[in-house]
């Protein structure tokens, strides 16, 4: 049990929580990220060889090139205490041990959608239906691109109806600020129907 | 013996030689998000410590995630979980509390934060 203001002993004690953006590659998950964050948005790099080759079909093993996955993030301080993380997925959805890192434990997500290439976000939501984490999807506008009706978006993904659908400038400000209290508005009506509390998924821990 | 070589993560030792062989993170339980700072005692005995651990203990003088030390010295998530690791259990470095269970004052909390930037 960690409710901040409980966890402010004499010792401010800290506490970190962190938000998920996935969406595939090219979506604008490192803007999303990179806009609203309070520090400049940092990147992890894993560099895969064997561990790419047991999880991939025989085709893959033949080359045995080392892949490199990349996980970006940012950071934003809520008063003294509390640290909260925008961790974007990596794009290659196989890697699922880099995603699974990433979301265990994590409030809740953001699937970015690119208009263009919907096929890029199907891994994205099949992974958060799967995984039962709450999430929110949302169109990123491009300058260049139409822009999806909320029925459109939902009959082409085939969203469930009761995941809010909306759309975000991820190179705005404000646009993502909107963005993330929107996926907030959802964990809490989310939380209404649990009984006011949920506990975090967070069962690989430590692995 | 060919000589050597940086490691295409930029790390300067290769990830076994940081962790000693060690693979797997001591009873600690660490998340990406986990954050993790100096202890006062490791102030005073930083100059002692190994070079990767100092330069951890040096980057932890201010509060950061495990996702932070690892983006920032350029190592894989897994090597920095188990160094960092080590460093708690020599008393070195406080972890923080992982948030458990979530309830509407908290979200409200993260919420005012976010509009408020």
């Amino acid at each position: 049990m960690t409710k901040i203001e409980e966890s402010t002993a004499s010792v401010a004690r800290r506490t970190s929580a962190k938000f998920v953006v996935a969406g595939g590659f090219g979506v604008g998950k490192t803007t999303f990220v990179g806009t609203i964050s309070e520090i400049p948005p940092l990147r992890t790099e894993e560099h895969l060889t064997e561990a790419a080759s047991e999880i991939d079909d025989v085709s893959v093993v033949k080359t045995k090139t080392s892949t490199t996955v990349a996980m970006d993030f940012g950071r934003i301080n809520v008063g003294d205490s509390l640290m909260i993380y925008l961790f974007g997925t990596p794009g290659q959805l196989r890697f699922s041990f880099m995603w699974d890192t990433i979301v265990e434990g994590a409030l809740g997500a953001v699937v970015l959608i690119d208009p263009r290439r919907l096929d890029e976000s199907y891994g994205s939501l099949d992974y958060f239906e799967q995984r039962e984490l709450p999430f929110v999807v949302v169109q990123n506008e491009f300058p260049d691109a139409p822009v999806l009706t909320q029925a459109e978006l939902r009959d082409y993904l085939a969203i469930a109806p009761e995941i809010p659908v909306t759309t975000v400038d991820a190179t705005d400000k404000e646009s993502v600020k909107n963005a993330v209290t929107f996926l907030i508005d959802h964990l809490m009506q989310q939380l209404a129907k649990q009984g006011g509390r949920r506990k975090l998924r967070r069962k690989d821990l430590g692995r | 013996m060919s000589s050597p070589q940086p490691s295409e993560g930029g790390s300067l030792v290769r990830s076994f030689m940081a962790t000693k062989g060690r693979t797997e993170a001591t009873s600690q339980e660490l998340a990406i998000e986990t954050v993790v700072e100096i202890t006062p005692q490791a102030r005073t005995s930083i100059s002692s410590a190994q070079f990767e651990q100092r330069k951890i203990l040096e980057l932890l003088d201010s509060p950061a995630s495990i996702a932070e030390v690892a983006a920032k010295l350029k190592l894989p998530i897994r090597t920095a979980i188990i160094l960092v690791s080590e460093l708690a259990s020599d008393g070195l470095v406080d972890s923080s509390d992982l948030v458990d269970t979530i309830d509407t004052d908290f979200l409200m909390t993260i919420r005012n934060a976010i509009e408020a930037l």
